[in-house]
């Protein structure tokens, strides 16, 4: 199941950091060294959770929670399961 | 060997390596974080590709009595800068498809260029039969997107890489303007004295 905590893991395993060590509020552009790394973990997160992201999805971008939203938000498993939730 | 490689040729010669460089670190990047499939397949050989081209314009420096330049950036970063992180594959394969081209024509143009050394002829020639090669599978692969994507989102993503390229280039020309006249100059010259 793909959780908040399972997406930064796998961000943090993507970029070669502890999770524990990530903060939320982390804005990515201290994550990455350069828009190579960016690419790497985009695609990496493609492939790891099955999603698809489109141009105009990573212009907000700017922290590790808004790009775990991102994924939970192109992820429409998890969006049928939090809408189910809430009914 | 042939006769010492002048500044402007040994800075172009570096660039390229540099190029080659960066294009290896890119595609292995890549290859590492895809799934395993056709495209892996292929691109985990273009990383292979990149990494013996710079090996190949290394050998190239050294054989013509060089040392390469250290450069603090590439070619291709610009593109980054210019068309946005790709935010999916068939982005980054539209991105590649359009470097490609663009590498495959300057090496062409450097080819046919009077006089160019047998050394750097060879290299590029070596270079170039696997740069057709970049093209073919990249553009197959681009091609199979279609039914995923859709065929205006390809040829749209293509089109907007193009247009960058274009300024990225005519950008590097005229900002190196002086320095590629006189390695244009410097290959002239060499076909003047060698009829004297």
């Amino acid at each position: 199941m793909i959780t908040p905590d399972v997406v930064k893991t796998e961000i943090a395993r993507i970029l070669g950091y502890e999770a524990a060590a990530l903060e939320s509020t982390t804005p990515l552009s201290d994550l990455v060294i350069d828009s190579l790394d960016l690419v790497e973990l985009v695609l990496g997160l493609e492939e790891i959770f099955s999603i698809r992201l489109v141009e105009e999805d990573l212009g907000g971008v700017r922290t590790l929670a808004e790009l775990t939203d991102l994924v939970l938000l192109r992820d429409r498993s998890y969006g049928e399961r939090k809408l189910g939730a809430t009914q | 060997m042939s006769e010492r490689i002048d500044e402007n040729e040994l800075w172009m010669l570096s660039l390229y390596r540099r190029s080659e460089i960066s294009g290896a670190m890119f595609f292995g990047k890549l290859a590492n974080v895809l799934k395993p499939g056709p495209i892996q397949f292929d691109m985990t050989r273009h990383f292979a590709d990149e990494s013996r081209h710079a090996w190949q314009w290394t050998e190239c420096i050294v054989r013509l009595g060089a040392k390469p330049l250290p450069f603090d950036w590439a070619y291709q970063d610009r593109y980054l800068k210019a068309v946005g992180v790709p935010a999916n594959i068939m982005e980054i394969l539209a991105i590649t498809h359009v470097f490609e081209r663009r590498v495959f024509n300057h090496y062409t143009a450097h080819r046919q260029l009077p006089l160019v050394r047998p050394e750097v002829k060879e290299t590029l020639m070596r270079i170039m039969d696997d740069e057709k090669w970049h093209l073919a599978w990249v553009g197959r692969a681009l091609k199979d997107m279609e039914v995923q994507f859709g065929s205006d989102a390809v040829t749209k993503t293509l089109r907007r890489c193009s247009e960058a390229d274009k300024d990225i280039y005519r950008q590097l020309v005229n900002e190196h303007a002086e320095r590629m006249a006189a390695f244009t100059q410097a290959l002239s010259n060499r076909s003047q004295e060698m009829l004297q």
